[in-house]
C-alpha cells in the first residue's frame, strides 16, 4: 500500500517538473523544418469546392453517368460551343471553342466551326472524327450503340459531312426544332468526347474508326462502343492519363476514392489560362459543409438549403452567402384518372382557393430566402426570357384563383354539393413536404374538404403512390429547364394511363388542344414565337386547373471571403460554370 | 480443439450461406433502384432507366439475381453497383479506410478504458470512482452525431481560431489546473495530508506551467527539447520498474535507467536519421530498441532478476522512443500548421488533398484528420470497457485466493498485477475480440459526419440506392469477421482459462 502511494507521488512530482521544464525546452529548437512548403488547403493557388456526391465517370454523356456530380466536377475540363452561363444560366455561345450560326430556317440548318487552335490536352486536334462520334452517339444511330443521355433533337438531323481533320460541319434538321441551340455540342452532358481515345481503346486506327462510323458498322465498332459506355468509369482510381484528355482550361489529374478530385490547369489549352492553377473538389456530406467552410477546409459550398443551414451561415463570419432560386419547382398535380377531381373543374378550383400557397412560402421558404414569392408560371423560371409574358397571360386566372380564399372555396363546395369530399394528398416523406401537407390539411379542411395527407418514402417507386395513381393531389417537384423539350411530355396526353404508359404526366391529363400547342412549341422557328406559345400553354393549364405551381426551390451558395468570382447559377451549368475564373487572394 | 474448430467452421459456413440469401432478398426489396431515374426530365428518363435495369438485372426474378451474384462472388467478383463501378475496388477502399479510422480508436479505447476500469476498481466508491463512472455514462449516452458536431465546433473551428493567438485565459488556466489537481489528489492513496500535498503541488505546478506555455507562445511552435525528453525518459524508467518488479531490488531499476540513458543518447545521435524518416526506418528502430533493451536486461539482471529486468528495460526503451517521436512531431507542428493555412485540426476527410510533406508533416496531417473522429469514437466506447473491467476486477478482488495472497504477505503491487489483473482480464478478452469483429462493420454515423467513406458509408449508399451489390459486399466482410472473431474469442477463452474445455 504505502510503497505504491510513495511511487505515485514521486511519479506525479516528476511529471509535473517535466512539464514545467518543457516550456523552456521548446523555444530553443524547432523551426528547422520550414524548407517544405506545399499546396495544402490554405494555399493561394488552390480553390476547394465541397460536393456531396462522388465523381464516378469521365463520360457524363452516357445515360448511366449523366449525374449532377459528374457534370459539376468535370465542367472545367470541357470545351463546347455553348454553356449555361452567367447568374441566370442562359445559353451563351463559347467563341473560344468555336462558332455557330443558323443559316436557314427551312430546313433548319446550323453551321458550326471549331476554333483552328482547339486541341485535346494531349495535343491531338479537335476535329471531324470527334464530331462524327458525337453525332453517331447523340443521333442514336446504329441502334444506340454509343449510349447517350437521351433524345435531344439530334435524331432529327442528317449525318454532318466533314473532311478528316476538318474543323467545320453543318447540322440540317428534318423538322424545325425550337431547342436547336442547346442540341449542338455544348459544355455538359452532350459534350464532344475524344474520338482518338475511343478508336485506340477499341483497337482501331483513327482512319478505320472514322470509316466505321461513317459506314455505321456495328461489328467493327463493338469494342470501341464498349469502351465508350463503360471504359471511362472511375473504379477506385483515375484511368491512365492518356485516356482522359481534356478540351477545357483544366484537366483531371487527381482522384482519391471518397475523398477528393483534383483539376490542374491544362497547359495545352489554346485560350486564356485559368485564374487558379488547381481546383480541388472534396467530397463532403451536405450537413457537414458549413463547418468545413468555417474551418477553411473548403472554399465554396452549395448545400441543400434548410433553415438550419441558412441560420448557421448567417452567424458565421468571414463568409459570403448567396441566396437564390433553383430551376426545380414544387407543385400539386391533380389526378384526372379517378377521384373527385378527375371530372370536376369546380372542385379543382376550390382546392386552388383553399390551398395556402402564400402561407407555405412564408412559413417554409422565406426563412431561407426572405424575398421568395409564390410561383404562378410552371415551365419557366423567373429569370427565363418570356417569363413576364407568361405572367401577363395568366393574370386573369390568378386574380380569380391565385390567392387563398377559404370562404369562396367553401361556397364552391356548397354549390357543388361536395362538402366533406374526401381527398388524398400524397407526397414524398420529408420535413418540408410534411409541413406543407399539414398546412394544406388545416386550410382545406376548414373550407369543407376532408383531407387525408399521406407522405411515404416510396412515393416515387413503381409501387408508390405517384406511379400507381392512388393520389387525388400529388405534391412533388420538377427539375425545370430552359429547353422547351425539357417539360413537353409532362402535359401531353398519355397513350394509356398505366405505370409504363403515362410517362411524366402522372395525373393522366389529356387535352387535344394542348397537345397541339405542345407540338407547335417544339417546332417554333424562333424564341419569341416559342415564348408566346409557352404563355398560351400556361394559360390553358391554369384555366383547366391541371396542376398548381407552389414555389421555386431555394438555393444557397456560400464561399470564403478570400475567394473571388463565384457566381451561382441556377441551371445545370451549376456553380462551376465559370470555374476557370475562380481565384483566391 | 481442432475438432471444435472444424465443427464450428462447418456450421458457420451454412449459417453464413443461408444469411446471404436472406440479406440478398431484403436488399432487393429495400428500395426501388429506379426511383431516382424516374424523376429525371422526360427526354433522358427512359435511357437512364434502361441502363440500370440491364446492369442490375432488374428484369430477372430475385432468385436468378441471387445466383448470378453467388456465381460471381464465389469466383471473387462482387459485381458492379448501380453506377457500374466495381464493388471489389469500392470494398478495397472501404476496408482500408475503416481500418485506419476504427482500429486506432478501438485500441485507444481498449487501453484507456481498461486503465480507467482498473483504477476505479482499486479506488472503489472514492470520489474519483464516482466521477469516472458519471463521465463514462454521460459519454456513453451521447448521440454520436451530436458529440461529433460539438467536437467540430469547439475542438476544430474554435481551437484553430485560438491557435492564431494562443493565449490561455485565466479562468481556463484555473479550470484545467483544478481538474488535473483533483484527479492527481484522487489517485493518491493515503491520509488527508498527503492528498492535500499532491493536490497543492499539482495545482501550483499546472498553473505555472500553463501560464508559462501561454506566455511564451509555445502552442504555436511546440516541442519538448532535450531536457524534458531526458526527464520523461528517466521518469518512465522508474515507473516501469515499479510496475514490473517494484523498486526494492536494484538490478531491474538499473536496467531500466540504462535503457533510458541509451534512449537519451539516441535522441542526439539519431538527429539526421530522424529528420525525414519513413515508416520502415522507425519500425526497424523500434525493433533495435527492443533488442537492445533485451540485451541490457539480460546482462544487468543476472540470473536472479532477468525475468523482471528484461521487460523493464524493453518498455523503458520503447517509451523513450515514443517520447522522442512525440518531440519530433511537435517540432514539425509549426511548419505543418503553416502549410494548411494555420488550421491543423480538420473536420472532414482522411487527409489534406495532394498534401506532400516530410514524414512528420504527413503524420501530423493524418493526426489532424483522425483526431476528432477517433475522439468521438473513443468517448462513446470508453464506458463499455471501463465498466466491464471494473466489475470484473472487483469480482476477482473478492476471491479467496486474493485474500490468501495478501495474507501470505505479498506486496499490494504483486497482488494486483499478478493475481487480480491477470484473472480479471479473462472476460475482457472476449469483449475485445467480439469488438474487433464488429469493427469492420464500420461506424456509420461517425464516418458520415467526418467525411470518411468506409464500410458504413458503403452499406448506407447501397440501402439508399436499393442496390444489393454493396450491401452484400459489406455483409460478406462484416458478417465473416464476426463469425471468425467469435470463434477466436471462444478459443482465447479456453487458452486463458484452463478450466474451460472446448470439445
Amino acid at each position: 500500500m504505502t510503497r505504491f502511494g510513495r511511487a505515485s507521488k514521486l511519479g506525479a512530482a516528476l511529471l509535473g517538473g517535466a512539464l514545467v521544464l518543457s516550456a523552456c525546452g521548446s523555444d530553443s529548437d524547432g523551426g528547422d523544418d520550414t524548407d517544405n512548403n506545399n499546396a495544402g488547403g490554405g494555399s493561394a493557388d488552390t480553390v476547394t469546392l465541397a460536393w456531396a456526391q462522388p465523381l464516378d465517370s469521365y463520360n457524363p454523356t452516357t445515360a448511366g453517368a449523366n449525374s449532377n456530380a459528374n457534370g459539376t466536377i468535370l465542367n472545367g475540363t470541357v470545351g463546347g460551343f455553348w454553356g449555361y452561363d452567367g447568374e441566370r444560366g442562359l445559353v451563351t455561345p463559347h467563341e473560344e471553342f468555336g462558332t455557330y450560326e443558323k443559316v436557314s430556317d427551312d430546313p433548319l440548318t446550323v453551321e458550326y466551326t471549331i476554333n483552328e487552335a482547339a486541341v485535346w490536352s494531349d495535343g491531338v486536334p479537335i476535329d471531324c472524327d470527334d464530331v462524327q462520334l458525337w453525332w453517331t452517339q447523340n443521333s442514336g444511330a446504329i441502334d444506340g450503340l454509343f449510349s447517350a443521355v437521351g433524345i435531344q433533337g439530334i435524331e432529327d438531323t442528317t449525318r454532318p459531312e466533314c473532311e478528316p481533320g476538318g474543323k467545320s460541319f453543318t447540322l440540317v434538321y428534318d423538322t424545325p426544332y425550337a431547342d436547336w441551340e442547346t442540341a449542338g455540342p455544348g459544355v455538359g452532358n452532350n459534350k464532344i468526347m475524344p474520338a482518338h481515345v475511343v478508336a485506340r481503346e477499341g483497337g482501331l486506327s483513327d482512319e478505320e474508326f472514322l470509316a466505321a462510323l461513317l459506314a455505321e458498322d456495328a461489328d467493327a465498332l463493338a469494342d470501341a462502343a464498349k469502351f465508350f459506355n463503360e471504359g471511362w468509369l472511375i473504379n477506385g482510381s483515375l484511368p491512365d492519363e492518356s485516356i482522359i484528355p481534356s478540351s477545357g482550361p483544366y484537366k483531371l489529374t487527381g482522384f482519391e476514392e471518397g475523398q477528393s478530385v483534383t483539376l490542374t490547369a491544362n497547359e495545352a489549352y489554346w485560350g486564356e489560362q485559368p485564374a487558379t492553377k488547381t481546383i480541388v473538389v472534396r467530397q463532403v456530406a451536405e450537413e457537414q459543409q458549413v463547418q468545413a467552410l468555417q474551418n477553411g477546409e473548403v472554399d465554396v459550398i452549395q448545400p441543400q438549403p434548410t433553415v438550419d443551414v441558412a441560420n448557421q451561415l448567417e452567424q458565421a463570419s468571414g463568409i459570403q452567402t448567396h441566396l437564390g432560386d433553383q430551376y426545380t419547382y414544387e407543385h400539386w398535380d391533380f389526378n384526372f384518372d379517378r377521384g373527385p377531381f378527375s371530372e370536376s373543374l369546380a372542385l379543382r378550383q376550390a382546392f386552388a382557393l383553399c390551398a395556402p400557397r402564400q402561407q407555405i412560402v412564408e412559413n417554409l421558404i422565406q426563412p431561407i430566402v426572405p424575398d421568395a414569392e409564390v410561383k404562378n408560371i410552371r415551365s419557366l423560371a423567373p429569370w427565363d426570357p418570356g417569363y413576364e409574358l407568361g405572367v401577363d397571360a395568366v393574370a386573369p386566372v390568378i386574380a380569380e384563383f391565385g390567392t387563398t380564399d377559404i370562404e369562396r372555396a367553401r361556397q364552391i363546395l356548397e354549390e357543388e354539393d361536395a362538402v366533406g369530399t374526401k381527398i388524398r394528398v400524397e407526397t414524398l416523406d420529408n420535413q418540408r413536404r410534411n409541413d406543407s401537407g399539414a398546412l394544406v390539411k388545416a386550410s382545406c379542411d376548414e373550407a369543407g374538404f376532408d383531407v387525408e395527407f399521406v407522405s411515404s418514402a416510396d412515393f416515387f417507386d413503381t409501387t408508390g403512390g405517384l406511379s400507381q395513381g392512388t393520389f387525388d393531389v400529388a405534391q412533388y417537384a420538377w427539375i425545370g429547364s430552359n429547353q422547351m423539350s425539357g417539360w413537353n411530355s409532362t402535359f401531353r396526353s398519355p397513350a394509356e394511363c398505366s405505370v409504363e404508359g403515362k410517362g411524366n404526366n402522372n395525373g393522366c391529363y389529356s387535352n387535344a388542344e394542348l397537345d397541339q400547342l405542345l407540338n407547335d412549341i417544339l417546332v417554333a422557328p424562333n424564341p419569341e414565337d416559342a415564348q408566346a406559345i409557352a404563355a398560351e400553354i400556361e394559360l390553358k393549364l391554369w384555366e383547366d386547373m391541371v396542376t398548381i405551381p407552389i414555389f421555386q426551390h431555394p438555393g444557397i451558395t456560400a464561399w470564403g471571403d478570400s475567394v473571388q468570382n463565384i457566381v451561382p447559377n441556377p441551371s445545370q451549368g451549376s456553380i462551376t460554370w465559370n470555374v476557370h475564373e475562380w481565384s483566391k487572394g | 480443439m481442432l475438432v471444435f474448430i472444424v465443427r464450428r467452421l462447418f456450421v458457420s459456413i451454412w449459417v453464413f450461406f443461408t444469411a446471404t440469401i436472406v440479406i440478398f432478398f431484403l436488399a432487393t426489396k429495400v428500395k426501388d433502384p429506379l426511383a431516382d431515374a424516374r424523376q429525371l426530365p422526360d427526354n433522358t428518363r427512359e435511357s437512364a432507366m434502361a441502363v440500370i435495369i440491364e446492369r442490375m438485372h432488374l428484369d430477372e426474378p430475385f432468385i436468378v439475381r441471387y445466383f448470378l451474384w453467388l456465381g460471381d462472388a464465389i469466383q471473387g467478383d462482387l459485381g458492379v453497383n448501380r453506377q457500374g463501378l466495381s464493388v471489389n475496388s469500392m470494398l478495397d477502399a472501404a476496408v482500408s479506410a475503416t481500418l485506419q479510422l476504427v482500429i486506432g480508436a478501438t485500441v485507444i479505447s481498449i487501453v484507456i478504458g481498461i486503465t480507467i476500469g482498473v483504477i476505479s476498481a482499486l479506488r472503489q466508491y472514492s470520489a474519483l470512482d464516482q466521477t469516472v463512472t458519471f463521465v463514462a455514462f454521460v459519454c456513453f449516452s451521447l448521440p454520436s452525431f451530436w458529440i461529433a458536431t460539438l467536437l467540430k465546433e469547439f475542438m476544430a473551428i474554435d481551437f484553430n481560431d485560438w491557435l492564431a493567438d494562443p493565449v490561455i485565459s485565466v479562468p481556463f488556466i484555473a479550470g484545467i489546473s483544478l481538474v488535473t489537481a483533483l484527479t492527481a489528489g484522487g489517485l493518491v492513496v493515503g491520509d488527508r495530508r498527503s492528498r492535500l500535498t499532491v493536490f497543492g503541488t499539482t495545482l501550483a505546478g499546472m498553473v505555472v506551467l500553463l501560464a508559462a506555455l501561454s506566455a511564451t507562445g509555445w502552442f504555436n511552435d511546440p516541442g519538448l527539447g532535450p531536457i524534458v525528453v531526458a526527464l520523461t525518459a528517466l521518469g518512465g524508467a522508474i515507473g516501469f520498474t515499479v510496475l514490473v518488479s517494484g523498486l526494492e531490488w536494484a538490478p531491474p531499476l538499473k536496467a531500466a535507467l540504462i535503457s533510458a540513458g541509451l534512449g537519451i543518447v539516441a535522441y542526439f545521435a539519431l538527429g539526421p536519421v530522424l529528420k525525414d524518416p519513413n515508416l520502415l526506418t522507425l519500425l526497424l528502430l523500434a525493433l533495435v530498441t527492443a533488442g537492445v533493451g533485451y540485451g541490457v536486461g539480460w546482462y544487468v539482471g543476472g540470473d536472479l532478476y532477468r525475468r523482471n529486468a528484461i521487460p523493464a528495460a524493453i518498455f523503458t526503451g520503447l517509451f523513450t522512443g515514443a517520447v522522442i517521436f512525440l518531440d519530433r512531431m511537435l517540432q514539425s507542428f509549426a511548419s505543418y500548421s503553416d502549410s494548411v493555412g494555420g488550421r491543423p485540426i480538420s473536420t472532414i476527410g482522411a487527409s489534406t488533398p495532394n498534401y506532400d510533406g516530410t514524414f512528420w508533416q504527413s503524420g501530423l496531417d493524418s493526426f489532424g484528420h483522425l483526431a476528432l473522429p477517433s475522439l468521438a469514437l473513443v468517448l462513446i466506447s470508453l464506458a463499455t470497457y471501463s465498466r466491464y473491467t471494473r466489475a470484473s476486477m472487483l469480482e476477482v478482488m473478492n476471491q479467496d485466493y486474493v485474500r490468501t495472497a495478501r495474507a501470505k504477505g505479498l506486496s499490494e503491487r504483486a497482488v494486483v498485477t499478478r493475481h487480480v489483473l491477470r484473472n480479471g482480464m479473462i472476460p475482457i478478452t472476449t469483449l475485445v475480440s467480439y469488438d474487433i469483429g464488429t469493427v469492420l462493420g464500420g461506424a456509420v454515423i461517425t464516418e458520415k459526419v467526418f467525411g470518411w467513406r468506409a464500410m458504413g458509408t458503403m452499406l448506407l449508399e447501397g440501402i439508399e440506392q436499393g442496390d444489393p451489390m454493396p450491401i452484400m459486399a459489406f455483409f460478406l466482410v462484416s458478417g465473416g469477421a464476426i463469425i471468425v472473431f467469435n470463434m477466436i474469442a471462444d478459443i482465447a477463452y479456453a487458452v486463458l482459462d484452463p478450466r474451460i474445455r472446448l470439445s
